[in-house]
């Protein structure tokens, strides 16, 4: 079918691109500055991430929850509301699955997994809802309420880990979830799981909404103009509200599947820094729910490439993460395109002899 | 049960864990008086609590690692001014990416560098005498209350009154004030807002950057992964609280900071978990936002019901 | 002959328009200068121009005969030329005194602001040209006269001698008015010059000493107004368009109205009362005309019937269906088309593709979709039977709007609003910013409409637009309908009176005829 087609935009692409190779420089320099051969560690990187059965299937559960936080922030991005609270929804998810895995006892796996899985959304719904309310009723900036969110999330499941839901005085954890409510492994050699499957089922299915559906086209258009959206006839605040709600579900189930298909527990302190991460390469794949798949995969492979490196010299681990900070610095600066485009057009305009039109800048 | 734990021990752990807070809110006053939310708090904090060390360990001087680490908070300050106004980078992205840089790249060093996980500590490391005021230093109660804190610790609390000063009593602090609230009025009369913004920004990485140092070599003389904690979106969640005032801000660092020293005692002995005490601040931040969005609804909604009565007399 | 500003052919290109085209504006030293024309016809663009805020295109500047080049406000400040513009930049929680030295505070030590100095100059000026005002009050909790009057001793602190006001009088009750006319008496007795932009006649000849009015980018007229009269200036003001071609048939308006709306108030941003009590009826096959200058209410009008802004008091009816507090949507599906004033920000969203923006108000329906599934066949072949039907031109239905020129994206927008066949449709500034080949195809559009029976809310600042395409035309005024005509009959003279808020005397015979 001939669908619908933008113009293909390269600057995006271009900008990546060369986003990523001023990232591996300058990780090449602090890696130079303490001895190691970059583009040695560099290949490492790439093995450890893309190559070898073993390394991909690592690869790929790390990616699993990065798609779903992607997802998340994408998602409340494209209606217009800027959710920061994705790391607090995720753990308000990854503690309720826990729950729901170790409370409900003698149940089959074909209920109680599901239901583990909806109670991971609907905490992560729930703590989404007071900044929502907020935004929605009260005008108040959701950037902050979600990131003090953030802060109250993790003393809140700490709490949670410490006292009531505690298995035994020895350590902050509450007990491992029962059996019936574990995702699968895929394989016996890593971690991941069937976790993976709803994330990549999630992509393609907010793909599809937002391409086929008329759910979808009334994110989008509240999305890029609410003004419009309400005056052709869609409530903006309920869809964006709606929207919401949703990215702390799709956070809800990071978590969730975070304790359902790998760790079988929550713990304090619990896995750091995937709601961030996210927010980061949700931004990388520009807003398309299969963009933000396909960086989550990418830097997946990247994280666990770097663990590897990590194993094998003593580069640090955190050189992924070093990384994709620094893409996303400047590929954010968009100014930073066009200040080049001018300083090459000042020197062309210099060039030119008379006669020859020159556009001004 | 309160009075029990309100002894001078309390009071001077509130104090010290106050400062990188209140610190952190100075740094975001000053900016989102010009009407800018600075996500980068975190990060620069974190930045410069390691590079604090650096500086410390290797040149076994704290004055170096103060100017060190404060020499990095201003460099990360210029990155993102300069890459949020010039660059037109999105300010709350440039904030989270710079955050994510800091806590990445900090724990890479600490491994790379000093080949440690965790925590490094180390005698090299030279860490801030304690300021000993003579005479008040004698004084019953009130002399370990006041004296015998690090010089950052007096800093931090003498800027309270400077910041105050400086917002409502300089040309510089005025036009800050009215960028924020309207840019175009001050455009409209010759003032350079981006100039303006920028010195904002570099103001908080400096507020940030003293904090940083304070965390690490202030009262303790190491680098823990992760070391501030958060304490730069408290200090946003703090200057909220304070209604955007330097002596709101304080009172609110305090109370976050008295939060901090509480759960610390609280840890080990039965009662309230510390978490919940940690929580309540931020609880209570969210609730006041609640009100002052309520009371400004009401108050635009009785302006129109007025001059729609008046409409109808008339 | 000593001017203190002289503007000679001065040019302003924006994309798709020349704002200012060749306008040459003397004005005398120690004389009050009006500037009248109608919305777009290029005041606002002129005086911003000389204020610094917009850099011409062409033409030369002198100020007191020296020949300037004004980059900036800056600039425009320190050559003693002061603006007050219609929307006040003002900073809400400051006061008075602080608002009035922004960026220019005295100094003590050089580091703190001189307190008791800004007190001192603050009361000296306001002194001194009769502007009374108190210093310590903030200036959220002033009245919007006084709020005024700040901005003028803004101007006045920096030493301006030449002050430029834009439509001053457009928020001023009668008498704050009268203040302020004795206020600009005063500072051109004490040898300040004033140009004042308006659209009232009436303050024209009142407060004025010459007047040059200007008409779609031009100066058209240029006298003492001592020589001229309203009707003179409303005639000017107005013009002779080339007549545009259409085709109007008569036709039998239906019976019962199909809009009613009684009594409304509505609100604008700012809580005061932009709708005073309007009622009127539209009947199937009629154009009613609602015309006027902008700002007098017509844009908050319309957002209330089309249910985008809330009414305070009073009914809007549809084929006899209450709507009054109904959502845009359920006003839709009664039957409610809307053109909005701003196609930009309201009517399109320039980020989707054509298709996208041609179904958005039937994307629930069938056959575009079933069960919130698109189908693509049908939304494919209804976006380009329209971008025929209509001669929309783009390269195809899948680009994004924003490559459309502006004619064709009212034209898209005209495409949607209408092709549903609605029972009533308002059309709000339909032809702003559009070619004159567009225009042509929307005007006859809209009196196709008209002979469909579809009942036709207009309103617009262009005069002529209004004459020729309605039946009955309404003049809104200060939020208010100040008086209802036969289009036939009336004269251009009488509407541009009205839309001064002038009631003509031909007009206040009629006035006891039923006006709905």
């Amino acid at each position: 079918m001939k669908s619908r087609r933008k113009e293909f935009n390269w600057r995006p692409l271009l900008s990546l691109l060369a986003s990523l190779v001023i990232a591996l420089v300058i990780g090449g320099i602090f890696m130079l500055a303490s001895g190691h051969n970059p583009l040695h560690v560099y290949v490492l990187m790439f093995k450890g991430g893309f190559v070898g059965a073993s390394n991909i299937m690592n690869s790929l559960q790390r990616a699993t929850p990065l798609i779903f936080t992607s997802l998340a922030v994408l998602i409340g991005f494209r209606t217009g509301t800027f959710n920061m609270g994705v790391e607090g929804q995720l753990l308000l998810g990854a503690v309720a699955a826990a729950w729901a895995g170790f409370t409900f006892k003698g149940l089959p796996a074909w209920i109680h997994l599901p239901l583990s899985i909806l109670t991971a959304m609907a905490a992560g719904a729930l703590w989404a809802l007071v900044p929502a309310v907020l935004k929605f009723k009260c005008r108040v900036n959701e950037i902050i309420t979600t990131i003090m969110g953030n802060s109250i999330a993790t003393f809140f499941t700490a709490y949670l880990a410490n006292y009531p839901l505690r298995e035994n005085p020895m350590a902050a954890k509450t007990p491992r979830v029962l059996t019936t409510a574990r995702l699968p492994r895929l394989v016996t050699y890593s971690q991941v799981n069937w976790g993976l499957f709803i994330a990549v089922f999630c992509a393609l299915l907010f793909w599809y909404l937002f391409r086929r559906t008329t759910f979808g086209y009334r994110m989008r258009m509240v999305g890029d103009n609410a003004l419009f959206a309400e005056y052709v006839g869609i409530n903006p605040t309920r869809v964006a509200f709606g929207g919401m709600l949703l990215s702390g579900a799709l956070a809800g189930l990071a978590g969730g599947v975070e304790v359902l298909g790998v760790h079988y527990r929550f713990f304090d302190p619990f896995v750091v820094g995937l709601g961030f991460n996210g927010i980061l390469i949700g931004w990388l794949g520009k807003g398309s729910p299969i963009g933000a798949l396909l960086a989550a995969l990418f830097y997946g492979g990247m994280q666990n490439g770097s663990l590897m490196v990590d194993m094998t010299t003593d580069v640090p681990r955190q050189l992924s993460d070093t990384v994709l900070a620094i893409v996303v610095f400047f590929m954010a600066a968009e100014g930073l395109f066009d200040f080049f485009k001018a300083l090459r057009r000042r020197s062309k305009t210099l060039k030119t002899t008379k006669g020859e039109v020159t556009t001004s800048a | 049960m309160l009075r029990d734990l309100l002894d001078i021990s309390m009071i001077q752990s509130t104090i010290r864990m106050a400062t990188p807070v209140l610190l952190a809110a100075m740094g975001a006053m000053v900016t989102s008086a010009a009407g800018i939310i600075n996500i980068s708090l975190e990060g620069t904090m974190l930045l410069s609590a390691f590079f604090a060390v650096v500086g410390s360990y290797f040149f076994s001087s704290v004055w170096m690692g103060l100017l060190i680490g404060v020499g990095t908070g201003m460099l990360v300050a210029l990155l993102f001014g300069v890459f949020s106004l010039r660059f037109r980078a999105h300010i709350i992205l440039m904030g989270i990416a710079i955050n994510a840089f800091a806590n990445a790249f900090t724990i890479y060093m600490l491994r790379s560098m000093f080949k440690v996980a965790g925590a490094f500590s180390d005698p090299r490391i030279v860490g801030f005498d304690q300021v000993h005021i003579p005479i008040i230093k004698d004084i019953p109660v009130l002399g370990p209350i006041v004296s015998g804190y690090a010089p950052i610790v007096y800093v931090a609390w003498l800027l309270v009154i400077v910041m105050h000063i400086f917002l409502y009593r300089t040309p510089a602090g005025v036009h800050l004030r009215a960028i924020g609230e309207n840019e175009e009025a001050a455009e409209s009369l010759g003032i350079n807002v981006e100039r303006v913004k920028l010195l904002a920004v570099l103001l908080s990485g400096l507020f940030a950057s003293l904090a940083g140092v304070y965390l690490s070599l202030g009262h303790l003389t190491m680098f823990t992964e992760n070391m501030s904690a958060n304490r730069g979106f408290v200090g946003l969640a703090a200057n909220i609280f304070g209604r955007g005032t330097p002596i709101g801000g304080a009172l609110a660092s305090l109370i976050f900071g008295f939060a901090d020293a509480l759960a610390m005692r609280l840890q080990g002995t039965g009662g309230i978990p510390s978490q919940l005490v940690l929580m309540f601040p931020s609880v209570l931040t969210i609730g006041i936002l609640l009100m002052v969005a309520i009371k400004l609804a009401r108050d635009v909604q009785r302006t129109k019901l007025r001059n729609v009565e008046k409409a109808l007399s008339e | 002959m000593d001017y203190a500003v002289e503007m000679l052919d001065m040019v302003k290109h924006f994309p798709g328009v020349k704002a200012v085209d060749g306008v040459t504006l003397r004005v005398k030293k120690g004389e009050i200068h009006a500037l009248v024309g109608e919305n777009g016809a290029g005041k606002s663009t002129l005086v911003n121009t000389l204020y610094g805020l917009l850099r011409p295109d062409a033409g030369v500047i002198r100020i007191n005969g020296q020949e300037v080049a004004i980059e900036s406000s800056d600039k425009a400040i320190a050559l003693g030329i002061g603006m007050v513009h219609q929307r006040f930049k003002l900073v809400p929680s400051f006061t008075i005194m602080e608002n009035i030295c922004l960026g220019a505070e005295p100094t003590r030590n050089r580091f703190f602001v001189d307190e008791e100095g800004e007190l001192e100059s603050v009361l000296e000026i306001s002194e001194k040209y009769g502007l009374q005002i108190d210093p310590h009050v903030r200036v959220r909790d002033c009245p919007v006269g006084v709020q005024q009057r700040v901005e003028i001793l803004k101007a006045l602190y920096r030493k301006a001698e030449i002050l430029v006001l834009d439509e001053p009088t457009a928020v001023l009750t009668p008498q704050e008015t009268e203040a302020l006319f004795q206020v600009l008496r005063t500072l051109v007795k004490g040898g300040k010059t004033v140009i004042f932009i308006t659209h009232k006649l009436k303050e024209v000849m009142d407060i004025s000493d010459s007047v040059t009015v200007m008409r779609r980018g031009k100066v058209v007229g240029n006298m003492p107004t001592s020589q001229t009269s309203p009707e003179e200036l409303a005639r000017l003001m107005v013009g002779r368009e080339v007549l545009l071609r259409v085709h109007k048939r008569p036709v039998k308006a239906g019976k019962d109205p199909v809009l009613q709306v009684r009594d409304l108030i509505v609100a604008d941003n700012r809580g005061l009362v932009a709708v005073n009590q309007v009622s009127f009826d539209v009947k199937g096959g009629e154009i009613l005309g609602i015309a006027g200058v902008q700002g007098n209410g017509q844009t908050e009008l319309v957002e209330a019937i089309a249910g985008l802004r809330k009414t305070e008091r009073g009914t809007v009816r549809l084929d006899g269906q209450e709507i009054t507090h109904a959502a845009p949507l359920a006003r839709r599906r009664h039957g409610l088309g809307h053109i909005p004033e701003d196609r930009i920000t309201r009517g399109l969203n320039l980020k989707a593709t054509v298709e996208e923006n041609l179904i958005a108000t039937q994307h629930n329906q069938k056959p575009f979709a079933q069960n919130g599934v698109f189908n693509f066949k049908s939304r494919a072949s209804y976006a380009q039977k329209l971008i025929e039907k209509f001669d929309i031109r783009t390269s195809s239905k899948d680009v994004l709007m924003d490559t459309l020129s502006g004619g064709n994206m009212q034209k898209a927008v005209v495409a949607r609003e209408t092709d549903t066949k609605p029972r009533c449709l308002i059309a709000a500034q339909p032809t702003r910013g559009v070619d004159i080949g567009s225009i042509e195809f929307i005007h006859q559009l809209l009196l196709d409409a008209r002979e469909e029976g579809i009942a036709i809310l207009l309103v617009s600042t262009e005069l002529t637009e209004i004459m020729s395409l309605s039946d009955r035309i309404a003049v809104m005024y200060e939020g208010r309908i100040v008086g209802v005509v036969d289009a036939g009959t009336a004269t251009e003279e009488e509407l541009g009176l009205l839309m001064a808020g002038i009631v003509p005397e031909s007009l206040k015979a009629k006035k006891e005829e039923e006006v709905l």
